[in-house]
């Protein structure tokens, strides 16, 4: 790893926020294991504790963090690595000690997308971990462990692909507010998308696979078509994002 | 003076293209949930008797639900961080205390300009939905006036005081980015303690009541609930003020 790319990760995982947030994260994955068994819970949040417990719960507490939350939370941490990092003038500060514009941005993007991932794979431990404490060895069927993980594999290259774009958008736009503006608009649309029957606009959306992935084939396997399918759109995305965060990048005017 | 303050703050937000951008997207998904909405006979499975649930006179209570749950105060937080927290960054918070403005002027006039957005949201997305349902269901749209026009009035308090709250926490926090992971997790830790510890927090949180006045899930709105709630927002919003003039006062700008 580069001194550069460590000088970013350590910058990133000092913050304080994110422990706060997976704090929160492994309390509500213990509430919702311990206290959703009982009738008038099930009744109230309108779930069926035979469906989401036991070997289901990972992938039912999944949608917690992999969607709306996971990119505001990755978009209000990447606006705060990145483009408060621009206005407080710290950003070209690399450049001054013979670093070039390109490895700069490789560096952060590198810290970006391993930080999506490395949280899309905390969840994964704490929501197994808190089922574990519940339903103890069932939730480790075989079938139902290996489709949940990858899931949660799927969900992270998701993730990292959104990352991918936050971080464009953050050199785009420089600025805190649009950036997290920008993203609460993609979620919108995205829902939007999700729910609306414009079939073209769901073929070439990237989070749409995402939302087909997570709810359309809830405890259910893949269908290999839209797996693949949906991996391309996202890698093919993945690129423009990075392309265009390193294009901007050399055009930045500091 | 505090009038021009106003007036200023509100040019500065008509001129904000996000508010415009914000009222499409919101007026988009309200179409496409009574789409949805209409387009379910609600015996299906879970998801779509929901939907069939909310279809006709209920689409208005369906669509502040959805609005107060997360979007809302989010919103709202943004346009805090953008108001107050970005502005301090950018060293624009205090240009106005050079043209004799007291500190205390320049917080309120903030704050009637965020309080005022949030009332104008939250009245765009009851008129768009009930617009939308009258398109699609008629005169059944208002089957249920009663109760969502109850609701829409008693979410007023805890909204202001969610304003008064977000308006507290951007003066604490240094920039937008931190302000919005705070309110984040403020909202989803609300979120899970409304689900759960719903009973138990009827005396001293106030946030419980952005819940509980819109009927989420399925709460009901009793006498003891409406009467604890204004009074544990009324109270609240009193410490929050309290806060503010406390926290404007010790504030270096």
């Amino acid at each position: 790893m580069r001194p550069l790319t460590k000088l970013y990760a350590r910058k990133i995982y000092r913050q304080k926020l994110i422990y706060i947030f997976f704090a929160c994260f492994f309390t509500a994955s213990f509430f919702y294991a311990f206290l959703i068994s009982t009738p008038q819970m099930e009744e109230m949040l309108n779930i069926d504790i035979g469906v989401v417990g036991g070997k289901n719960f990972p992938e039912f507490m999944m949608r917690f963090y992999v969607g709306t939350v996971g990119i505001l939370f990755n978009a209000f941490l990447l606006s705060l690595f990145i483009c408060e990092e621009d206005r407080s003038r710290m950003l070209y500060q690399p450049l001054l000690h013979g670093e070039t514009r390109s490895r700069m941005i490789r560096s952060k993007v590198c810290v970006a997308v391993g930080m999506s991932m490395i949280f899309v794979l905390l969840t994964a431990f704490i929501n197994y971990l808190t089922a574990f404490m519940r339903w103890g060895y069932e939730i480790f069927q075989q079938d139902a462990c290996i489709r949940t993980l990858m899931k949660y594999m799927l969900s992270g290259i998701y993730m990292s692909v959104i990352t991918l774009g936050i971080v464009a958008l953050c050199i785009c736009t420089r600025s805190a507010w649009k950036t997290i503006f920008s993203v609460v608009i993609y979620l919108l649309i995205d829902q939007f998308i999700y729910s609306s029957n414009v079939a073209l606009l769901q073929k070439i959306w990237v989070g749409y696979y995402l939302n087909l992935w997570t709810f359309t084939y809830e405890y259910q396997n893949i269908p290999l078509n839209r797996l693949l399918m949906g991996m391309s759109i996202m890698i093919l995305y993945g690129i423009a994002f990075f392309k265009i965060s390193l294009w901007r990048t050399q055009k930045m005017d500091f | 003076m505090i009038t021009r303050l106003l007036h200023i703050q509100f040019t500065r937000l008509k001129r904000q293209k996000i508010l415009y951008l914000f009222f499409a997207v919101m007026a988009a998904i309200i179409v496409s949930n009574a789409l949805g909405c209409a387009g379910n006979s609600g015996d299906k499975n879970t998801a779509e008797f929901a939907a069939g649930y909310y279809a006709g006179g209920k689409f208005p209570t369906m669509c502040m639900q959805s609005y107060i749950d997360i979007i809302g105060p989010l919103f709202l937080g943004f346009i805090s961080a953008v108001l107050i927290c970005g502005e301090r960054a950018s060293g624009m918070f205090r240009q106005p205390l050079l043209n004799g403005v007291s500190k205390k002027q320049l917080l309120i006039s903030k704050t009637v300009s965020i309080f005022t957005v949030a009332l104008i949201c939250f009245l765009f997305v009851v008129i768009v939905s009930i617009v939308t349902g009258y398109f699609l269901w008629g005169g059944h749209i208002f089957d249920h006036a009663q109760e969502y026009l109850l609701q829409m009035l008693l979410l007023t308090f805890p909204q202001t005081t969610m304003v008064l709250f977000l308006v507290l926490l951007s003066l604490y926090m240094p920039n937008i980015s931190n302000m919005m992971c705070a309110s984040l997790i403020i909202l989803l830790v609300n979120n899970l303690l409304s689900q759960f510890f719903g009973n138990y927090l009827l005396f001293i949180n106030f946030m419980y009541y952005l819940y509980a006045f819109s009927g989420y899930n399925g709460m009901e709105l009793t006498g003891k609930i409406i009467v604890s709630g204004i009074a544990v927002n009324i109270i609240t919003g009193f410490i929050l003020v309290y806060g503010i003039s406390k926290r404007t006062n010790n504030m270096i700008m």
